[in-house]
C-alpha cells in the first residue's frame, strides 16, 4: 500500500470542575470528506457550568463553521467576540479558542486565542513553529492578540491542546506552586512517549487529564480538557469470511491474507481450512474461550483471530447495533472480533460468495442468515456509527 | 499408562446450532475417572454435514475413530465409556 498515507486520529478527554455536572470547555471536530480536511476546535468558556458551556459551544461552533468556509482568522475572532453575550458580573464577553485545521497531506494551520499554547510533538521533542501575532479589536485600548502558526505535520507527530484547567492544575501545591505550566506538560508527554511511542490519542488525552486531576488532589478547580491529534499510519484490518465462489480462487484468497499488511481475521471454518491448506498451517480449536452462545475461537499462525462464520458475525452485527465501547469485555470470539474492529481505522471486508448447501434447509434455525447480508450490515454500522473507513469486496 | 480416549467435537456452524454447543461442557458431565482418561478437543467442520446420506445428521462428535451423528450428551458419554472400558480390557 502507499507509503505516505496519514491517518489523523483525534480524541479528547474532559473533566468538569468539582461540583459541576456540565463541562465549560467544548471540543468539536469535523472531517470534510470532499476536501480531505479535519478541523478541530477547543473552546473554554468564561466561568464554569451551564453558562460557560453555552459560551464555549457558541464559540466552538462559530469557529468551526467559519474555518470550514476559510474565513480570515482575525474576522472569525472578532465576530465571535462581538457575538458573545457580556457577563453581568465581570462586564466582559469572553471565551478562548484554539482551531486546528489539517489537510490530509499534513499541512496544518493552528490559531490560538488565549488558550495555553498548543504543544506540537515530533520525535519526543517539542516542535516550535514560527508564530505570527494577529491583533484584533484595536479600539478602546483593550488590544487582543491571536497566535497563528502553520507547519507540515509528518507521520507520528502529535498536537496536544489543553485548557487552563490543565495548565493551572496543582497551583499552590508544593510540587507546582505556579501550576503545571506548558513546558512541564510537554516534558511529561515526552516522558510518556518514551515508554509508549505508539500510544493512541484517546489514551494519551485520558492519561493527561487524569494527571491534571491528580495535581489538583482529585478535586478539580476548573474544567480541564485535553485534545490530542495524532498523525499516524492507518491501522488496517482484513476480515475474510466465506470460501470463494470458484475453487480456483482459493489460492488467491490465501495470497491476499498472507500479503496483507495489518491485522487479519478469518470468520468461518471452511475459510480457515482453505487458508490453512494453502499456507501450510494448522488450525487449532481451543476450548478455553468461553462461548456465550457462539462457537469458540481457533488459533492459526499468521492470523490474529479465527472464528466460526455466520453466527459470530451475526452476534458482532447485533452488538455493533446496540452500541459498544473499547475495550470490549468478554472472552468469547465475538468480543475478540469487536475489539479488533474498533481498534483499527481502515477495515477491508472480503466476503466469499460460495453457498454452503448444508445451510439451505428451511427447517434450520433462523440464526443462519445469509453471509452477504450480515457482512453488508456490519459494513454499514462500522461506517455510519463507528466512523470507520470500510471497503467491501466479494470473491 | 493407557492412551487417552480422544473426543473431537465439531464446532462448525451447523453442528453448533443443532445442539453441538452443549458439548463445550462435556468434561463436566464425565465422572472423574472417565475425565482423566479422555482428551477433549474441538475440530473445524470436516464437512460431514454436506454428505448427510453417508454420515447422518449433525451435530457430529468423533470418539476415537467412531463418528457419532445426531450426537447428544447421552450418546457421547456412552461412547466414551465404551472406549475407555474397551481400552482397559486390552
Amino acid at each position: 500500500m502507499e507509503g505516505g498515507e496519514i491517518y489523523i486520529e483525534i480524541a479528547a478527554r474532559q473533566l468538569s470542575k468539582k461540583g459541576e455536572s456540565i463541562c465549560g470547555d467544548v471540543f468539536l471536530s469535523r472531517k470534510i470528506q470532499e476536501e480531505n480536511r479535519v478541523i478541530t476546535v477547543l473552546s473554554d468558556g468564561l466561568g464554569s457550568g451551564v453558562k460557560a458551556n453555552v459560551l464555549a459551544t457558541l464559540t466552538a461552533t462559530m469557529g468551526l463553521n467559519f474555518t470550514v468556509e476559510r474565513y480570515p482568522h482575525e474576522l472569525t475572532a472578532r465576530t465571535i467576540l462581538d457575538t458573545l453575550p457580556v457577563d453581568r458580573a465581570r462586564k466582559i464577553s469572553y471565551a478562548t479558542f484554539t482551531i486546528v485545521d489539517s489537510d490530509a497531506d499534513g499541512e496544518t494551520r493552528i490559531v490560538n486565542f488565549d488558550n495555553p499554547a498548543p504543544l506540537i510533538i515530533r520525535n519526543r521533542k517539542l516542535l516550535k513553529p514560527d508564530r505570527k501575532r494577529l491583533v484584533i479589536d484595536k479600539k478602546a485600548g483593550n488590544e487582543r492578540e491571536l497566535e497563528y502558526s502553520t507547519f507540515n505535520a509528518r507521520r507520528e507527530d502529535r498536537i496536544v491542546l489543553v485548557t487552563d484547567g490543565v495548565s493551572q492544575s496543582g497551583i499552590g501545591t508544593a510540587m507546582y506552586p505556579f501550576g503545571w505550566d506548558v513546558p512541564d506538560i510537554g516534558g511529561w508527554i515526552c516522558g510518556v512517549l518514551e515508554q509508549e511511542p505508539g500510544i493512541s490519542a484517546a489514551d494519551l488525552s485520558g492519561r493527561l487529564v487524569e494527571r491534571a486531576h491528580a495535581n489538583d488532589i482529585f478535586s478539580a478547580r476548573d474544567d480541564a480538557s485535553c485534545v490530542v491529534i495524532y498523525f499516524r499510519r492507518p491501522r488496517k484490518l482484513l476480515l475474510c469470511s466465506g470460501p470463494p465462489y470458484h475453487n480456483a480462487d482459493d489460492t488467491r484468497l490465501a495470497k491476499i491474507v498472507e500479503s496483507f499488511a495489518g491485522q487479519k481475521v478469518l470468520c468461518g471454518g471452511t475459510t480457515a481450512e482453505i487458508v490453512a491448506r494453502e499456507t501450510q498451517q494448522e488450525v487449532e480449536v481451543s476450548l478455553d474461550s468461553m462461548s456465550d452462545g457462539i462457537p469458540p475461537a481457533s488459533q492459526m499462525k499468521g492470523v490474529d483471530l479465527v472464528t466460526e462464520g455466520v453466527l459470530t458475525l451475526g452476534r458482532v452485527s447485533a452488538r455493533l447495533e446496540e452500541g459498544v465501547n473499547t475495550p470490549v469485555r468478554g472472552k468469547d470470539a465475538a468480543s475478540a472480533l469487536l475489539n479488533l474492529l474498533l481498534n483499527n481505522d481502515q477495515i477491508f471486508l472480503l466476503a466469499g460468495t460460495r453457498i454452503n448447501e448444508a445451510h439451505q434447509d428451511p427447517s434450520l434455525p433462523v440464526e443462519l442468515e445469509i453471509r452477504r447480508n450480515v457482512v453488508k450490515k456490519i459494513r454499514r454500522l462500522l461506517e455510519n456509527k463507528y466512523l470507520k473507513e470500510v471497503h467491501l469486496d466479494f470473491i | 499408562m493407557t492412551e487417552k480416549t480422544e473426543v473431537s467435537i465439531c464446532f462448525g456452524t451447523l453442528c453448533f446450532i443443532m445442539g453441538g454447543s452443549a458439548f463445550e461442557l462435556l468434561s463436566e458431565h464425565l465422572d472423574e475417572e472417565l475425565r482423566e482418561k479422555t482428551l477433549i478437543r474441538g475440530m473445524n467442520c470436516p464437512g460431514y454435514c454436506n454428505q448427510t446420506s453417508e454420515y447422518g445428521k449433525p451435530p457430529f462428535v468423533k470418539v476415537n475413530n467412531t463418528l457419532i451423528s445426531e450426537a447428544n450428551l447421552q450418546k457421547v458419554i456412552t461412547a466414551v465409556k465404551k472406549e475407555v472400558l474397551h481400552g482397559a480390557d486390552k
